[in-house]
């Protein structure tokens, strides 16, 4: 399916040729998993870093 | 020359028949010529093979058996013949990801597990099938069709790392590489009744290797001797300057500790997260506790972190990892990809930034919870890998339908909250009897903890030998 410009414009990943039904379906798939990151979103310290993984990971290596 | 024992090279482990080959009880050539020989049967039963490579093999194995007969000293692995999924870089040559979209030169540069496998003297017979660019966890492939499990052709082999699996399970080789970003190296290994190992996160360099979702990817061995488990991973694991996430953590000499006993080691089992699979897949997982116990190995129970927290967690950095990767060829050549594997990344696209950013922060937070909660009275934890008894090709045909999200989320739901959380797992298959299916459970461990998940499984196969695929 070709998506015109306003079309494009208008919708998230508006860039993608996706049919209607498919487009809805990973919307709603990605909101589900975004509810979930508000969650722990909540309970993660403001100084919570992307590079606390690879420490704590190698910290128990050493 | 092969007598006794050597007549049965499909049953060796590549240890055993490196050293074979080393002392001349058999050359490479032969046991060369006998593994392509069994791995065109396998790829008759399962689909496995996408490039034979049978000429360049056996004139590598000249080559050993010329240089063993002049005395040189070899590596572990000089003559050995294996094969792996067809996802590296290899000089000259242009892998095929398990896709129509490739690379359009050829590699200049050997990845750097193949170059450390070609180091310990291992031969190539062939590159092997995989899920259309790794992504996918059944062995489905709508680009170039699907594999087929060795003791069922009618069922799947789980993926993606398929065709390594079903070679190995076959007895054409003793082992082979593989990948696991969500499951890619339980799953298969499970289905076809064999092991693998899915090392800590950074533990093997990924560089040449196809990346699917680089924050996830972690480079492994599937083998049905859990002792090939511990000789490939010393030679694949350490640092590398080419892949700056590596870890600079202390190679062990895994060999040298696998005979230790496991008596008193206590293996944890989160209840309420093995609950969620299906009453034969709990089964499975209690048989296996049987067999561990018999070993000397002490029961004890655990609890994960919400488990649907850690899923998603890793979804939402898996799905934009990959679709980043992806988004050139997907907006300008999405007719290319198969079905299912375009619906899937186009997920990516619709993930925030700030979601992303959420679990990529929040996942040390979760490591170390996980370590300070779950781990903290138990040596290793044990979880299904699979959520339901080995179903068909056909029942799992989703291709791109709207049930494809929910479905592959059934598949994966207790691989992928373990590959957020960057730990080592050891597959091991389920004792079987009679005509049952083949199946297997996760041995999950710390951070680094290879060798005593490798430990476990040695003590474990001294009591479930490994099998070769039968059609049952």
């Amino acid at each position: 399916m070709t998506q015109t410009l306003n079309d494009a414009i208008n919708m998230p990943a508006g860039y993608l040729d996706m049919p209607v039904e498919r487009r809805a379906a990973a919307m709603a798939h990605a909101a589900m998993l975004s509810a979930t990151m508000r969650k722990l979103a909540a309970e993660l310290p403001l100084t919570a870093d992307v590079d606390d993984f690879k420490r704590v990971l190698q910290a128990r290596g050493k | 020359m092969s007598t006794g024992k050597l007549d049965r090279l499909d049953f060796m482990s590549a240890r055993a028949l490196g050293r074979a080959i080393a002392d001349k009880r058999i050359s490479s050539v032969e046991a060369t010529t006998q593994a392509i020989a069994r791995l065109d049967e396998a790829h008759k039963l399962t689909h496995c093979i996408i490039a034979r490579e049978a000429d360049e093999a056996l004139a590598a194995a000249k080559a050993v058996d010329a240089a063993l007969a002049k005395g040189q000293t070899l590596g572990p692995l000089a003559g050995v013949p294996l094969a792996h999924k067809d996802m590296f870089d290899r000089t000259g040559k242009i892998a095929s990801w398990g896709a129509r979209i490739r690379a359009e030169t050829p590699a200049t540069r050997d990845a750097t597990v193949i170059a450390r496998l070609q180091q310990a003297g291992a031969l190539q017979i062939a590159a092997l099938h995989l899920t259309e660019f790794a992504f996918g966890p059944t062995g489905h492939n709508y680009v170039l069709g699907h594999a087929r499990n060795p003791w069922d052709p009618q069922r799947i082999t789980g993926g993606s790392s398929a065709g390594t699996a079903c070679a190995v399970a076959y007895g054409a080789i003793p082992a082979g590489l593989g990948s696991d970003t969500a499951g890619s190296l339980r799953l298969p290994a499970a289905n076809c009744g064999i092991t693998s190992i899915k090392p800590t996160w950074s533990r093997v360099s990924r560089a040449g290797a196809m990346p699917l979702a680089a924050c996830l990817d972690v480079l492994g061995v599937i083998s049905r001797h859990v002792e090939d488990l511990a000789l490939l991973l010393h030679i694949l694991a350490g640092p590398d300057g080419r892949d700056a996430a590596t870890a600079d953590v202390a190679v062990p000499d895994y060999l040298s500790t696998l005979d230790t006993p496991v008596k008193g080691l206590r293996v944890g089992l989160d209840a309420k997260v093995a609950g969620e699979a299906h009453a034969d897949v709990q089964a499975m997982v209690q048989a296996v506790l049987r067999v561990l116990g018999e070993a000397g190995m002490v029961r004890a129970e655990c609890a994960f972190p919400d488990w649907t927290m850690l899923d998603h967690s890793a979804q939402v950095m898996q799905l934009p990892d990959a679709a980043a990767a992806h988004a050139h060829w997907l907006t300008t050549r999405p007719d290319d990809y198969g079905p299912q594997v375009r619906a899937r990344l186009e997920v990516g696209h619709f993930i925030s930034g700030v979601d992303h950013m959420t679990a990529l922060r929040a996942r040390g937070t979760l490591l170390q919870r996980t370590l300070d909660t779950t781990f903290k009275d138990i040596d290793v934890a044990i979880l299904p890998i699979t959520a339901d008894p080995l179903p068909t090709i056909a029942e799992l045909d989703v291709a791109g339908s709207a049930a494809v999200q929910a479905t592959m989320a059934r598949v994966v739901k207790f691989c992928r909250p373990i590959s957020y959380l960057g730990l080592p797992t050891l597959t091991l298959p389920i004792p079987r009897s009679g005509k049952q299916l083949p199946g297997g459970v996760q041995i999950i461990g710390r951070p680094f903890s290879e060798p005593l998940l490798l430990r476990i499984g040695q003590a474990y196969q001294k009591l479930v030998p490994p099998e070769i695929a039968r059609p049952l």
